[in-house]
């Protein structure tokens, strides 16, 4: 699939300390809760990865090993290192030349330039303007739409909207490839301009600051919120509950800003059980539905369930996490297009 | 028939014949390295030392009950044996696996069934992580009272089998307290149920056969327990007590003023040492003593007002919440830290000997019991803790820490290990006490339950396990019934 790389040194110290925890950060993975699987159990890759660096279980078993992880970080919670996991998980992935599930499949689409299921990046978006809204490449055009529109009244003028080239490095890292990952990263550093970059996916935040280290990036509700004075709403009374995508609430800690702009449009959130930075995990990181859409799919029919639990109409700042809960039952709006058709409404 | 151990070897009829059971089967091919060992430190030492365990021939993993009570109906009439696994954080070698059985992994069965809010109990399947289950309970204003320190790793499983205990268990009773209903899919694949019932005279208590049987007598595959409403309020304390023995007779006066706070710890002189030290605090003369009163906010205020009075009769220093309040927000640090201290290269050096040790006396023995295993102990470790955390009317729980350097000598390591174990659990029944408060037996214990149970008691318990698993099938070698493990 990619060139396998060695482990490196500081990577096998963490999964050697892992491998002697007690597997305490088990509660927290809502992947391990969703699916029951031993495998899946965030010390299980730990042992996995000790165990591949010692040569004593094969390439394969190692891939089947770092299947189960969605990169949300809510083991990283409890944790009294703060162990990486999902760092580990990748850097396992890296070494192995064998790849799960449709992993190879969407690898060599984001090799050739394109988005994960193949299809190819719009490129007749671009417009003048600052700042630059960075697309992802899961996001769909009516949520750029929304995106642009909230931008455009929230900074009183046009938006250069900007399309990763298939993929902004990210996902190809994820999926243990990072020959793949680097040639992406600059692609994207040629196609963006330096200045304020607004991430749509939350996903793109970290490789895009890596590709960008002169860019201020930042994601689209902390950008609009910063700037919620000039944005005006209207629209009737509405309760919705808002899944918190974990790369945004853990990582990034964003979890006031969707809910003040939820609250400026006239919004009432109805928290669901798990939320904030304990947020639990909708199966869409880290390429999981590609590694392994088992695990993906149970693990968002858990997060779907908390989700219904509320009675109210669930939203949130993820398209992949959208296309994940909306697929395990639980319809949900993107928060963009719920925000941005209250906007509209006013005529801002 | 058993499943040969040869991974070459392995019948792939029979293979087949367990995946046509159940919901997923994993294989050495798959990889089972992370059943290769539960939490027993001696397990984990052989393989700090470099040795390759043992591994399951195959993995089962069903996904409800009656696929539990298929696998096991088939392993009866094949002769093949069977080892439950939960989490595989056990601290005896209970899960570990046997050669020729299949590892049964009942994580998969993880459902939280029914919050019976007008009974005050909840219905639940083994698999279930414990934190998981008080998250649930505390989202809708109930808790269970059972916070062991590995409440974050742990299944309810693993709990019932070896019967628990957390760290309210002087207000609330151990795990096996709790239990008002019980579900067991015994060795020949038939199904127990022990109706939820808050309590009974109708002939003896048979769910107490199961609680603590590892799974020697059969898989619980349901348990129901009574809950109760989260505290409006909790009231952390902590004195300095004279002594060890002081503190002692604190508690028992504390439980005979009527009260039972859920919380209560007495540290030793050298854990008091390690507990100021370790804040990088002033090490005082004497005894720490925490305590946790919580209830409503008046009861928690009077059973504080009544811990405080009992504690000025016995010459104790009040030093106020924030000794409690602080053992509470790092209440799990312990489990946390395990890694820096046992891993290769860690905070004492390699091969550092660790383990701990819970036992029980009357309050009559248990003076006899602290001084007796803390000296057996001390004659092969370097290093040795002692905590109070689980009192009861008629006495307590008395919690050994033992460590020991071996400058990487990992051979040496076992060897201190073996023999502290021994020395210790001898030096525990020999002062009138038990061997084993809340960890269970597994293989770490089973050469000394003979003498914890006596003669007759542990014939007893042989008859029971031939009754009902008369090919010897159900975790053999654990509680040192049926066939030796390779573990």
């Amino acid at each position: 699939m990619s060139a396998s790389l060695p482990l490196a040194d500081d990577v096998v110290a963490d999964a050697v300390h892992g491998s002697y925890c007690p597997k305490m950060c088990t509660f927290a993975c809502p992947i391990a809760e969703a699916t029951g699987r031993d495998d899946a159990v965030p010390w299980s890759f730990h042992h996995t990865v000790v165990d591949l660096s010692e040569a004593r279980i094969t390439p394969q078993q190692a891939a089947l090993g770092l299947r189960a992880c969605s990169g949300c970080m809510g083991c990283q919670q409890p944790c009294d290192v703060d162990q990486d996991v999902p760092a580990q998980v990748r850097a396992g992935r890296a070494a192995v030349d064998f790849a799960p599930g449709t992993t190879s499949t969407v690898v060599a689409h984001l090799r050739d330039g394109r988005r994960p299921d193949g299809s190819t990046p719009p490129s007749d978006e671009l417009v003048t303007g600052a700042p630059s809204l960075l697309v992802g490449c899961h996001d769909d055009p009516d949520t750029v739409a929304a995106a642009r529109a909230l931008m455009a009244a929230a900074g009183g003028g046009p938006v250069s909207v900007v399309q990763a080239p298939g993929c902004c490095g990210q996902l190809a890292a994820d999926l243990g490839a990072p020959d793949v990952a680097a040639e992406r990263a600059e692609a994207l550093a040629a196609a963006l301009p330096t200045g304020v970059v607004v991430a749509l996916d939350p996903h793109c935040l970290d490789a895009t600051r890596a590709a960008l280290p002169d860019a201020e990036v930042v994601d689209l509700w902390t950008h609009l919120a910063a700037h919620r004075d000039r944005l005006a709403f209207t629209g009737e009374p509405l309760s919705v509950t808002y899944h918190d995508p974990c790369i945004l609430a853990r990582p990034e800690g964003v979890v006031s800003a969707p809910r003040t702009l939820l609250a400026d449009a006239g919004v009432t959130v109805v928290e669901p059980e798990f939320h904030g930075s304990g947020t639990a995990c909708s199966g869409a990181g880290m390429g999981l539905p590609s590694v392994d859409a088992d695990a993906a799919a149970a693990t968002a029919a858990r997060r779907a369930a908390h989700l219904q639990a509320t009675g109210v109409p669930a939203a949130t700042a993820c398209t992949r996490a959208r296309a994940q809960l909306s697929a395990a039952g639980a319809p949900t709006h993107d928060l963009a297009q719920l925000l941005s058709r209250r906007l509209a409404e006013t005529g801002s | 028939m058993r499943l040969p151990t040869d991974e070459d070897d392995v019948d792939t009829t029979l293979q087949d014949e367990v995946a046509g059971l159940v919901d997923r089967v994993v294989t050495r091919a798959d990889g089972v390295g992370t059943y290769a060992h539960d939490w027993w430190p001696r397990l984990l030492m052989r393989r700090r030392a470099g040795e390759d365990l043992p591994v399951p021939d195959l993995v089962a993993v069903p996904a409800n009950r009656d696929e539990v009570v298929a696998l096991t109906r088939w392993a009866h009439e094949r002769r093949v044996a069977i080892v439950p696994f939960g989490a595989g954080t056990g601290v005896c070698g209970g899960a570990a696996p046997v050669a020729g059985a299949i590892t049964v992994d009942l994580k998969r069965l993880n459902r939280i069934v029914e919050l019976d809010e007008v009974s005050g109990t909840v219905t639940i399947e083994p698999g279930v992580i414990a934190q998981s289950l008080e998250d649930h309970l505390q989202a809708r204003g109930w808790t269970l009272g059972h916070f062991p320190s590995s409440i974050h790793c742990s299944t309810m499983g693993g709990f019932l089998a070896i019967r628990s205990a957390g760290q309210a268990s002087t207000g609330f009773g151990k795990l096996e307290d709790m239990v008002t209903g019980l579900e067991v899919v015994l060795p020949d694949g038939r199904l127990y149920e022990a109706r939820d019932v808050p309590q009974s005279a109708a002939g003896p208590d048979l769910k107490r056969l199961f609680l603590g049987s590892e799974g020697t007598l059969g898989i619980i595959t349901r348990a129901t327990l009574h809950v109760r409403p989260l505290p409006e309020a909790t009231r952390d304390r902590g004195f300095l007590v004279p002594s060890f023995g002081t503190g002692l007779d604190m508690i028992r006066d504390i439980l005979r003023a009527g009260i039972a706070p859920p919380v209560v710890r007495l540290y030793d002189e050298t854990d008091t040492a390690v507990v100021f030290g370790g804040q990088g605090l002033e090490v005082p003369q004497g005894c720490l003593l925490i305590t946790g009163c919580e209830g409503r906010e008046d009861v928690a205020d009077f059973m504080e007002s009544v811990v405080v009075d009992v504690a000025e009769r016995h010459g104790a220093t009040d030093l106020g919440r924030e000794p409690g309040e602080n053992w509470r927000a790092h209440r799990h640090s312990m489990s946390y830290r395990f890694a820096a201290n046992f891993k290769p290269g860690g905070t004492f050096g390699d091969a550092l000997t660790i383990d701990t040790m819970e036992v029980a006396g009357t309050w009559r023995n248990l003076p006899a019991v602290y001084e007796g295993v803390r000296t057996a102990l001390l004659e092969h470790v370097d290093l040795v803790l002692a905590h109070v955390s689980h009192a009861y009317p008629s006495g307590a729980c008395i919690y050994f820490t033992l460590g020991a350097m071996n400058d990487g000598d990992e051979a040496q390591a076992l060897r201190r290990y073996d023999a502290a174990w021994e020395a210790g659990q001898r030096a525990a029944t020999a002062a009138g006490g038990t061997g084993s408060h809340h960890h269970g037996v597994g293989l770490l214990r089973a050469p000394y339950l003979a003498d914890e149970l006596g003669e007759v008691g542990f014939e007893v318990l042989q008859q029971v396990k031939a009754a009902l698993d008369p090919h010897g099938l159900a975790n053999p070698g654990k509680l040192g019934l049926g066939a030796r493990t390779n573990a």
